[in-house]
């Protein structure tokens, strides 16, 4: 079986579950959904960058690990598993690592403002006709507002092009295509359908492929530069809104009970809330919630076992502690980048 | 007076057939019933009066949000402003700020969903309103395809907002549904303008063959066929699989992703594409010019649609062509899609009975894996919602099934009629018949295009794509 880009992408993030999650669990991982069960996934098992990031499917997923399983690189019991001849497929470096999920939505909203600029300003500076390749109100209206803070349309048309034509030139010539070829102005862009068509390969691995060329096309743009300067507003916090909240009345000094009763929130949201905090915030009130003979205890047992699965975990603590105990020292345990 | 607006707000030099009447007809504050080609301009006839009144609004009822949407853009385009449009997209905060600024809006754009709402109602009395415009107003007719039920409350809609002078708006419509609209719409002795449905300068070809021929076929005709050109499919997989085999042809269908259906259709209309293989999905607002040839793979249900379609070529008046393939199996395929719009009996039986017994649509939907996006399912429940019994709804899904077979006859007889091909759309439009070259296969007149030369396909190169997008307009596709 061919390895396109999805299937290797499915497969390296199979192999990261290390056999402790379900296809349920790996789905809503791809699909985003921001649940307390999802975004610790995410977070425990490296997965950050693929989360939302797969337009797939419930139907078009299930065939896929169909066709992985018949290949023999993953099995399907209780849990997914990477098989070793679906090992063997997996090179480093991973490729998922450049999906740009841990952005949130922050590269695809960047690239809509971005694209949709460029389109509006190189055609009203030449004056032709052009229909708005972005159809999103908010996006339409904030190029609007753009649109009129632009004193001179050719100095920025130019300023434009040699902040992108220098970033192409540090990528690969495959993703300098695939972004050149997806930008309209003078030209339009050309459909996924008709660069599948062009480069010879599956439109979906194709549409992945364009997401990791503009996430390392971010990463090459100057960080000072005009085109990041247009996405200094975009919100790409991991956190949910709702946690966000807990979290400004935790650093204003309530407790933990104050606050639940505050904001009317069940013990089960409060501790998803505060598992939230422990994962993505810098300082976390770790000692109010296990003591430091706890953490450790947790840790190596983790570690011992390579697993973050709560159950394994807890049956091998020699110490009582609850599930949202566990939750919280593995929370603060993975390394943050 | 009226040629320095059309000159000065909408730049143009002179009306179009049927304009001027129309427009003078609204201003003598008549009701008027219009029937006008698509690309014929209709826009024109109700935005241009307004510049001619000193107060008052114009509101316009248009089924299609895309039409809507592009509508107002273009308006907003011109730099008019005091334009705005209620439907289904806007937020709650939106549609009070539009409700509240009503008597500062020149064009009000609805949807009949909207103009439902007795709220909108209410704000709508209270304010003077110069011109009731319904776009599309086919739809009001029980006798066509796209009979609307919301349609069906526009008359005494109207009356409630003080019976404003009513333009009634569609593109086509045989005698019987101009009866209706009138009826409908409860227009007092309107004046009636009638465009005539011929596009001269359109020849129309049929060509039968055989299932298996059919991909030869157009593989040969294209080969003598002028471009740009639409090929028209019924099915996504089949405009997929067309685009496949034809040189440097696209598809478009709405399962696209929203900026790829851009692309496409800012491709076409630049010119960088010049065949597009598409499902019905395409073509609303998209005004392009130079159309010169509209292929249909499979015919379409209808008449109507079918002439909608190939409507869209030729609109800059050079000579054009529509060629319809046609192979035994195509009308079962047209019917066998026209009953899927229409819950099953099964469904219709299984829904009624659980509703009856107080069970939640939800919990139905998840029982009987019901999609709640299926349009037949839609379709049922909405129906369900407006208190309509089982036998209601089997009745008249039956009149609706017959209806639909009639039209679907109709059409098969244009394409196995063997006499004029233009003198049989007309007759059915209510028009008599008449002369020209280059009129159609039957008639033999017709002229044969140019071979085609086929061009390369340049090798991707993102140093020349990324200066072009940015600077010049070469080609390079
Ligand atoms: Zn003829």
């Amino acid at each position: 079986m061919e390895k396109t880009i999805v299937r290797q992408i499915v497969l390296e993030a199979i192999s990261r579950l290390q056999n402790e999650r379900t296809d349920r669990s790996l789905f809503h991982l791809i699909q985003g959904k921001r649940s307390a069960t999802s975004l610790q996934d995410a977070h425990f098992y490296g997965l950050e960058a693929i989360f939302g990031m797969v337009p797939l499917k419930k139907d078009r997923f299930e065939q896929l690990l169909q066709e992985l399983e018949h290949a023999g690189w993953i099995e399907r019991e209780q849990t997914l598993m990477i098989t070793d001849a679906g090992r063997a497929q997996i090179t480093s470096p991973f490729l998922l690592d450049d999906l740009g999920g841990e952005l949130r939505g922050y590269p695809m909203q960047l690239w809509k403002r971005i694209s949709l600029l460029i389109q509006s300003i190189v055609c009203l500076d030449q004056n032709t006709f052009f229909i708005p390749i972005q159809q999103d109100s908010g996006i339409k209206e904030w190029v609007r507002q753009q649109i009129r803070q632009i004193p001179e349309r050719s100095v920025w048309i130019t300023a434009v092009y040699q902040e992108l034509n220098k970033a192409l030139h540090q990528l690969t010539e495959r993703d300098a295509i695939l972004i050149s070829y997806r930008l309209s102005g003078q030209k339009t862009g050309l459909s996924f359908p008709q660069l599948s068509e062009r480069l010879g390969t599956d439109l979906l691995s194709l549409q992945l492929e364009f997401v990791m060329a503009w996430r390392r096309c971010l990463r090459a743009l100057p960080e000072d530069g005009l085109i990041l300067s247009l996405g200094n507003d975009i919100d790409h916090f991991k956190m949910t809104q709702s946690a966000k909240k807990t979290w400004e009345l935790l650093k204003q000094g309530y407790s933990v009970q104050q606050i639940a009763e505050r904001r009317r929130l069940k013990k089960s949201t409060m501790e998803d809330h505060l598992v939230e905090i422990a994962m993505y915030a810098t300082a976390f009130p770790l000692e109010q919630f296990v003591t430091a003979i706890q953490y450790e205890e947790v840790v190596r047992v983790s570690d011992q076992l390579q697993t973050f699965s709560l159950k394994r975990i807890k049956q091998e603590l020699t110490q009582e502690m609850d599930y949202f105990q566990i939750r919280i020292v593995l929370a603060r345990k993975v390394d943050r980048p | 007076m009226m040629e320095d607006v059309l000159k000065q707000i909408f730049r143009y030099d002179g009306f179009r057939d049927g304009q001027r009447q129309i427009v003078e007809s609204v201003l003598d504050g008549h009701d008027t019933v219009a029937i006008l080609p698509t690309g014929g301009g209709k826009s024109i006839c109700y935005q241009l009066p307004s510049y001619l009144q000193t107060t008052g609004l114009t509101l316009i009822v248009s089924p299609l949000l895309s039409l809507i949407e592009d509508q107002v853009m273009q308006i907003k385009r011109r730099g008019e402003r005091s334009v705005a449009k209620l439907t289904s997209l806007e937020s709650r905060d939106q549609k009070d700020h539009i409700l509240r600024h009503l008597n500062q809006l020149r064009y009000l754009y609805l949807s009949p969903e909207q103009l439902a709402v007795p709220q909108i109602q209410q704000r709508l009395a209270d304010i003077k309103i110069n011109l009731f415009v319904v776009d599309e107003a086919h739809c009001i007719s029980q006798w066509g395809h796209e009979f609307r039920t919301e349609y069906a409350k526009l008359g005494s809609i109207r009356k409630q907002l003080g019976n404003p002078t009513c333009l009634a708006l569609t593109a086509t419509a045989t005698n019987q549904v101009e009866q209706d609209i009138i009826q409908g719409l409860a227009l007092t002795q309107p004046n009636r303008i009638r465009h005539s449905v011929n596009r001269p300068e359109i020849q129309l070809i049929v060509e039968q063959t055989e299932q298996n021929e059919k991909d030869a076929v157009l593989k040969r005709r294209l080969k003598t066929t002028n471009r740009p050109c639409v090929i028209y499919t019924t099915t996504r997989k089949e405009a997929e699989r067309i685009a496949a085999f034809v040189p440097q042809a696209a598809y478009y269908h709405a399962g696209l992703e929203p900026e790829d259906r851009q692309l496409i259709q800012q491709q076409f209309l630049h010119d960088e594409i010049d065949c597009l293989v598409c499902t019905s999905a395409f073509g609303m607002g998209v005004d392009k010019g130079n159309v010169r040839t509209v292929i249909h793979y499979t015919m379409p249900a209808t008449i109507e649609a079918y002439m909608q379609e190939i409507g869209r070529a030729g609109r800059d008046g050079q000579p054009s062509t529509a060629v319809l393939l046609y192979a035994p199996g195509d009308p079962q395929l047209q019917q066998f899609l026209a009953d899927k719009q229409y819950a099953s009996l099964l469904w219709i039986d299984q829904v009624t009975q659980s509703r009856g017994q107080g069970e939640s649509f939800e919990s139905i939907e998840q029982r009987l894996h019901l999609e709640p996006d299926d349009p037949a399912y839609r379709l049922l429940k909405s129906q369900l919602k407006e208190g309509k019994t089982k036998s209601q709804i089997i009745d008249w899904q039956e009149n609706r099934k017959k209806i639909r077979l009639r039209e679907l006859m109709q059409m098969i007889n244009y394409i196995q009629n063997t006499f004029c091909r233009r003198a049989f759309i007309l007759e059915h439009f209510g028009e008599k018949p008449v002369v020209q070259d280059r009129c159609c296969d039957n008639c033999g007149t017709l002229t044969v295009d140019e071979p085609v030369i086929e061009v390369d396909v340049n090798q991707l190169d993102w140093k020349r794509r990324l200066e072009e997008v940015f600077f010049s307009s070469r080609p390079s596709v």
